[in-house]
């Protein structure tokens, strides 16, 4: 099952929640109204933080990797709370994350979950480039620096660079184990 | 990389968008010659802010490919080095996609076939030009057209990734 982020809250049930390819794919573009912005990158955050924890369990136990991963976790929730913050100082309510997420691609070697990591770096970007088309300067600007945090991490785990990070199309090479 | 893959359902906005830089650079000294007379052509108005920040970053970008051009010439670093050039001739075209100029200014506007030569860098020094060029991006955010912006987001997050992307090939050598 598939959910949209920021249309309906999950319930603890939803064993598949939000797709990963999905959440974020539909966030640049055309306008939308700030709020549903703002709750597709708190979808997309909460979407890379449970993605986090699958990556740290399938890396290195101590390893630098691993200290890595739980370094980008923790960004996340930072940027998950600051979502919230955002979503609820504009009268809304931030949409609770799933129990699970179907995750897009199967995670059992440590490969994999730098691929994962990569994939989850992707979609966040995605998500905050929605923001920067917003004309609210702040939220641009936030918006902007977050895309070049998560291009930033994604480069770290695949060791290769982008020409767009975050703009549609530019992830699909992405899954390789 | 096709305008229309920079964001769905952009493509048709696109072309409006063009038209209107047109319209601010060109059409205007045409409208003021209509309302004021031929001596009204010898100060046309200035363009739009956003038109000048888009020349601003177009040329910036291509003293960046004029840099890595004259810098991946050669040495242990040259894959390194056009990997990164690669994505800077990308967005060079893309940022001059964006700009449409009448052909008595197009002469000054910096196209990809046009770098010519860089001043050769090091790599510590490319990396800081690298970072200081994602710092001005997003510090030119404000007033830009939303899809202007997006793109200027994105070339400013893969500028800045470009400089663990060097020192990690720096270290390897």
């Amino acid at each position: 099952m598939t959910s949209v982020p920021g249309s309906s809250p999950r319930g603890p049930a939803d064993l598949t929640g939000a797709s990963l390819l999905a959440d974020a794919s539909r966030a640049a573009g055309t306008p939308q109204p700030v709020i549903t912005v703002l709750q597709s990158a708190l979808a997309a955050e909460e979407a890379a933080s449970y993605g986090y924890g699958v990556v740290g369990a399938q890396l290195p136990q101590g390893s630098a990797e691993q200290a890595a991963a739980t370094t980008d976790w923790v960004a996340h929730m930072r940027a998950r709370d600051r979502l919230s913050t955002l979503i609820t100082a504009r009268g809304a309510t931030p949409v609770p994350a799933a129990v699970a997420y179907r995750l897009p691609l199967p995670v059992r070697t440590p490969a994999a979950a730098r691929s994962l990591a990569a994939t989850l770096e992707d979609r966040v970007a995605q998500a905050y480039l929605a923001l920067v088309a917003l004309p609210d300067r702040s939220l641009r600007s936030f918006g902007a620096k977050q895309v070049r945090a998560a291009a930033l991490r994604a480069q770290a785990w695949r060791g290769s660079v982008q020409a767009f990070p975050g703009l549609p199309g530019k992830s699909d090479a992405l899954g390789d184990p | 990389m096709a305008d229309d893959r920079l964001v769905p359902g952009l493509a048709a906005t696109a072309p409006a968008r063009r038209a209107l830089l047109i319209a601010s650079v060109a059409a205007l000294p045409a409208v003021l010659a209509a309302c004021r007379g031929v001596q009204a052509l010898g100060t046309p108005p200035p363009p739009p802010a956003d038109v000048d920040t888009l020349r601003d970053a177009i040329e910036h970008e291509t003293a960046l490919v004029a840099s890595y051009a004259a810098a991946a010439t050669g040495g242990p670093l040259a894959p390194v080095l056009a990997v990164v050039l690669a994505d800077h001739r990308q967005h060079l075209a893309q940022l001059s996609s964006r700009l449409i100029e009448p052909a008595a200014h197009g002469s000054t506007t910096p196209t990809p076939a046009a770098g010519g030569r860089g001043v050769v860098m090091t790599v510590a020094q490319l990396e800081q030009a690298e970072q200081a060029a994602s710092d001005r991006l997003i510090a030119q955010l404000a007033g830009l057209p939303p899809v202007l912006a997006q793109l200027f987001a994105s070339i400013a997050a893969s500028e800045a990734t470009h400089v663990p992307y060097l020192r990690a090939a720096g270290q390897g050598r």
